[in-house]
C-alpha cells in the first residue's frame, strides 16, 4: 500500500519544511483556502475518517458541531499527550514529519474557523516538541502561519503546550483544563468541547493521527479515503506493533488488516518457535484478543463486536512465556498509578485492584480474590466520571475472562502457570 | 417548568433543575459528599448517581438536570448497590480511627455508612497513609488527610465564596491530598470555612480538638455580634462553658460562612482577661468594684452642670443600646453633647442613607450584588465585615459584573 500518513517516514531530513513542500505538502492546504469551509467538513464527513485518539467518533461529525457564527473565537486543540502504553504513533509523526500535522492543522482551523491552535504534546517527547518548534518556526518564515497565511485572509497561530506526565492530559477537557494552567482532571460534560471548550470557548480537539489524515483527504478526495477499508471505518491507520514479534514497530496499513496479518505477514512472525498466547489490539484498556481470534479484522467496529476496542493501535503480542497474571497487575498498576483522583470509584478502587494482584502476582492470593476482583470491576465500571477507570477494568476483565485459570493456578499454587 | 417521574411520583419543577435538587423536593433523599448548592458542581464523589430510564449508565444527578418526560429512579437495588459499593471504596482508604476523631458523631461518612452500608468490609490490604501525624494548617486548623473522602469542599469554598484561594490538591489519584501549598501554612484569615464544609475529619479546628464529643454538646441559635454583618450563628457550650461556634448551611445570609472572629473569636467569654466587673480608678490604679460602688463614683463625679459633660458612643451599638444612651444623657445629665467616633457627619449619613434608599426601607446586600457596580465608601470591609467581603466577592467573581470598587 501506498504511505499516507507515513510517507516521507525514513526519508532523509524529513523533518524540514523544504523536503517536505518537494514531496508535494503543503499543497492541499492552498486548495483548501481556495474552498468553502463548510465545504471541507462535508468533504471530511464524506470520507468516513474516524478519530484516531480511540474512540473513533465521526471527525467531519465532530468538526460541524462548532458554532457557524463568525464572530466568536474558536479554537483547535491537537492532542499528542500520546499516553497509551505501547502507542508511539504520534511520536513518530512529530518527530519525523511535523509539517504534515501542521497542514492538517491549518485546514482544519481553516474549516471550523479557528484563528489558534494549540498542539498539547507529552512532556517527555522533547524531541518531537523542539522538532515541532523548528517546524513552526519554518512554516512562520515561510508566511505559512500568522497573518494571512498563504497570501489568504484566513491567519492562524500555533502554539506548542508542553504537559506535565500525566496520562490523563490525553482526556480531552483534561487537556483543555491542562492548556488553562489548571489541574488536569475531566470536565464534566456538557457542555461538550465544541460549544463551550478551551477559555469556554467552541474547541474542536483531535489526535495527531487524525489530523495528519487531512492533507491526504483534501488533495486526493474523500472517495479515495472511503474506499481504503471497511466501509464504516475507513483509512489508513499506524499500528504500534510491540512484544514478541520479530519486527516491532510502526506500520502503516489499511484499516481492517487482520491480527494474523500483521504478525505474520509484516511483523516478520513470532520472535521465537513459542506459540501467541494473546494480543492486546488497541492499547493496555483494549481487552485482549486470544490466538483463536487472530482473524479479527483490525478496525473499529470488528473489534468492537469481539467485545475489544481498537483504541489508538497499540498492538501488544504477547507469546506462551507471558504470565497473564503479571500483565494484568502490570497494566492495572499503570491505570491506578495514572488515576487522576477526581472520582471516587476510579480513585479509590483501580489501586484496590491493583493490591489485590500483586498479591496474587506475588503467590499470596486467597481463596474468593478472583471473585473480589470481579465484583470490584462491577463497582467500577460505567460509575467513573472519565472513561480511564473504565478502561482499567475493561483490561483486567478481558484478562480474566480469558485466561481465568491461569489466576486460579495462581491462587492454589502460589506459583506461575507460565514460566 | 418541566414534569418528571420520580420513583413513580410525578413532579413539575423550574427548569434546569437538578435531579437531586428535584428529588430532594419530591421527599426523596439522596447522598453525598461533593454537592453544595452555592459550590460549582463537579459531580465527583458518586455517591449520588441514579437510574434514568433509558440511559444505560447511572448519572449523577448532582450534575444532571432534569429533562421533560424524565423517569428517575433513586432507590432501586442498583443505584442501592451503587452508593454502598462509593462508601466501600471511601472507607479502603479512610483512616477509620473514629474513637480519636473530633468528628466522630457528626460525621457525614459515618452517618451515611451507618444509613446505606456496607456494614462489613473487604479491604483487606495495607492501606496508603497520608502522614503518621496530623499536621497545623494555621494556629486554629489542623489537618489529618488520612481522613479525606477527596470531596474538594474545602477547595470550593476557599476559592469560590471566601476568594482567598489558598488550598489546592497536591499529588494524584489515591495519593490526591486537598491542602495547602505543599502543607506550609495559610496564608489566609483563618476564618476556617474550610473546616465548616469538612464532612470528615480531615479539616478539624485546633482549639476543639480532643475538648468534647458533639452529643455533649448544647447548642442555641444566635447572631455574631462582631460586626454589622449579623451572621447567623450556632454556639455550644458544655458545663456552662462555651466549646465552639459555627454557621448552618442555608440558615441566614452568611449560609455555610463565618469569619474568623465570629468563628474562633468567641472564647474571650471564657478568658481570665475578660472585665466581669466594673473598675474603679482609685489612687492612680483600676481595681474591681461592684456596680453600686460604680454608680456611686459616678454619681459624685457628675457635674450638676449638663454643659459640662458629653457622651461618646460606640458606633457598634445597637438601635435600643443608643437610644437608651442618648435618654440616659438627655434625660438623666440633661446634656445634649453626645456623639459617636462614626466618622461620617450628620450630612453624609442623611445623604447615604438617600443614596442607598434606606430611607424607603433599604436594600439588602444580596440586592446589591444585583446592580453593575458596588461602591464602598469608608469601609475596609474585608477586614471590617468578612462575611460580606464573600457575599460581595462572589458577585465579582460571577461574570456579570464589571467593576467593583473595593
Amino acid at each position: 500500500m501506498e504511505k499516507v500518513i507515513l510517507k516521507n517516514l525514513g526519508k532523509p531530513d524529513s523533518h524540514k519544511l523544504e523536503n517536505y513542500v518537494a514531496s508535494g505538502g503543503y499543497k492541499a492546504i492552498q486548495s483548501a483556502l481556495k474552498m468553502r469551509p463548510d465545504n471541507i467538513v462535508q468533504m471530511v464527513k464524506d470520507s468516513g475518517l474516524r478519530g484516531r485518539g480511540g474512540a473513533g467518533f465521526s471527525t467531519g461529525l465532530k468538526w460541524s458541531f462548532i458554532p457557524k457564527d463568525p464572530t466568536i473565537q474558536k479554537y483547535l486543540c491537537c492532542n499528542a499527550d500520546e499516553g497509551e502504553p505501547g502507542t508511539y504513533k504520534d511520536r513518530g509523526i512529530m518527530d519525523n514529519d511535523p509539517h504534515i500535522l501542521l497542514e492538517g492543522m491549518m485546514i482544519t482551523s481553516y474549516a471550523i474557523g479557528a484563528s489558534v491552535g494549540y498542539i498539547y504534546i507529552r512532556g517527555e517527547f522533547v524531541f518531537g516538541a523542539k522538532r515541532l518548534e523548528a517546524a513552526i518556526d519554518e512554516a512562520y518564515a515561510k508566511g505559512y502561519l500568522g497573518k494571512n497565511i498563504f497570501g489568504s485572509n484566513f491567519s492562524l497561530d500555533i502554539y506548542i503546550h508542553r504537559g506535565y506526565g500525566a496520562y490523563i492530559c490525553g482526556e480531552e477537557t483534561a487537556l483543555l483544563e491542562s492548556i488553562e494552567g489548571l489541574r488536569a482532571q475531566p470536565r464534566k460534560k456538557p457542555p461538550f468541547p465544541a460549544l463551550a471548550g478551551l477559555y469556554g470557548k467552541p474547541t474542536v480537539i483531535n489526535n495527531v493521527e487524525t489530523l495528519a489524515c487531512i492533507p491526504a483527504i483534501i488533495e486526493k478526495g474523500p472517495e479515495w479515503f472511503s474506499k481504503m477499508g471497511p466501509e464504516k471505518s475507513p483509512g489508513p491507520k499506524i499500528f504500534c506493533v510491540s512484544g514478541h514479534v520479530k519486527k516491532p514497530g510502526l506500520y502503516e496499513l489499511p484499516m481492517g488488516t487482520t491480527v494474523r496479518d500483521l504478525i505474520y505477514n509484516h511483523c516478520g512472525g513470532m520472535l521465537t518457535d513459542k506459540p501467541l498466547k494473546a494480543v492486546i489490539p488497541g492499547g493496555v484498556s483494549a481487552p485482549l484478543l486470544t490466538a483463536r481470534e487472530l482473524d479479527t479484522a483490525l478496525d473499529f467496529d470488528s473489534l468492537a463486536a469481539k467485545g475489544s476496542m481498537l483504541g489508538s493501535g497499540a498492538v501488544v503480542v504477547m507469546d506462551e512465556s507471558a504470565c497473564m497474571v503479571k500483565s494484568a497487575y502490570i497494566i492495572n498498576r499503570f491505570f491506578s498509578h495514572e488515576s487522576c483522583g477526581k472520582c471516587t470509584p476510579c480513585r479509590d478502587g483501580t489501586p484496590w485492584l491493583t493490591r489485590v494482584l500483586k498479591r496474587i502476582e506475588h503467590g499470596e492470593g486467597r481463596p474468593g480474590d478472583i471473585e473480589l476482583l470481579e465484583s470490584l470491576c462491577t463497582n467500577i465500571f460505567g460509575r467513573t466520571f472519565c472513561p480511564l477507570g473504565d478502561g482499567a477494568v475493561m483490561a483486567l476483565r478481558g484478562h480474566l475472562k480469558n485466561f481465568r485459570e491461569e489466576f486460579q493456578f495462581h491462587i492454589d499454587h502460589k506459583r506461575c502457570m507460565a514460566s | 417548568m418541566v414534569t418528571v417521574k420520580i420513583n413513580g411520583k410525578e413532579i413539575t419543577v423550574e427548569d434546569n433543575t437538578l435531579i437531586l435538587d428535584a428529588a430532594r423536593h419530591a421527599g426523596y433523599e439522596i447522598p453525598t459528599f461533593c454537592y453544595q448548592a452555592d459550590l460549582v458542581g463537579i459531580g465527583s464523589c458518586r455517591m449520588c448517581l441514579v437510574e434514568i430510564e433509558g440511559q444505560k449508565k447511572l448519572q449523577p444527578s448532582c450534575v444532571t438536570p432534569v429533562l421533560h418526560g424524565m423517569s428517575i429512579n433513586t432507590e432501586t437495588s442498583t443505584v442501592m448497590s451503587a452508593r454502598a459499593s462509593m462508601l466501600e471504596f471511601l472507607l479502603a482508604n479512610h483512616a477509620l480511627d473514629c474513637p480519636v476523631c473530633d468528628k466522630g458523631g457528626e460525621c457525614e461518612l459515618q452517618d451515611m455508612v451507618y444509613k446505606y452500608g456496607p456494614h462489613k468490609g473487604r479491604h483487606a490490604e495495607p492501606k496508603f497513609k497520608f502522614q503518621e501525624k496530623d499536621y497545623a494548617l494555621s494556629p486554629v486548623i489542623i489537618k489529618n488527610s488520612n481522613r479525606c473522602v477527596q470531596c474538594m469542599k474545602c477547595v470550593r469554598v476557599c476559592r469560590e465564596v471566601v476568594g482567598a484561594n489558598v488550598l489546592g490538591a497536591l499529588g494524584r489519584g489515591d495519593h490526591q491530598e486537598e491542602t495547602s501549598f505543599f502543607r506550609h501554612f495559610l496564608d489566609c484569615d483563618q476564618d476556617g470555612n474550610c473546616i465548616e464544609v469538612c464532612p470528615v475529619g480531615c479539616f478539624m479546628r485546633l482549639p476543639y480538638r480532643y475538648k468534647t464529643r458533639p452529643w455533649d454538646l448544647k447548642g442555641a441559635d444566635t447572631v455574631c455580634q462582631w460586626c454589622g454583618t449579623g451572621c447567623r450563628m450556632v454556639i455550644e457550650e458544655r458545663d456552662g462553658i462555651l466549646i465552639r461556634s459555627k454557621a448552618q448551611m442555608g440558615v441566614g445570609l452568611n449560609s455555610e460562612t463565618l469569619c474568623a472572629r465570629g468563628r474562633f473569636g468567641n472564647d474571650f467569654m471564657t478568658r481570665a482577661e475578660r472585665l466581669k466587673t466594673p473598675l474603679v480608678r482609685r489612687f492612680g490604679k483600676l481595681e474591681p468594684a461592684s456596680w453600686q460602688e460604680a454608680l456611686a463614683v459616678i454619681k459624685e463625679n457628675v457635674p450638676s452642670d449638663g454643659e459640662r459633660i458629653g457622651g461618646i458612643a460606640s458606633p457598634r451599638l445597637t438601635n435600643e443600646e443608643l437610644y437608651l444612651f442618648q435618654k440616659l444623657f438627655r434625660t438623666i445629665f440633661g446634656s445634649a453633647n453626645i456623639d459617636s467616633s462614626s466618622r461620617w457627619g450628620s450630612d453624609a449619613v442623611e445623604a447615604f442613607a438617600k443614596a442607598a434608599s434606606m430611607d424607603a426601607g433599604g436594600v439588602s446586600v444580596f440586592d446589591c450584588m444585583e446592580t453593575d457596580t458596588v461602591l464602598i465608601i469608608g469601609s475596609h470591609v474585608s477586614d471590617e465585615n468578612p462575611v460580606t467581603d464573600y457575599i460581595i466577592g462572589q458577585g465579582r467573581r460571577a461574570p456579570r459584573i464589571d467593576h467593583t470598587l473595593p
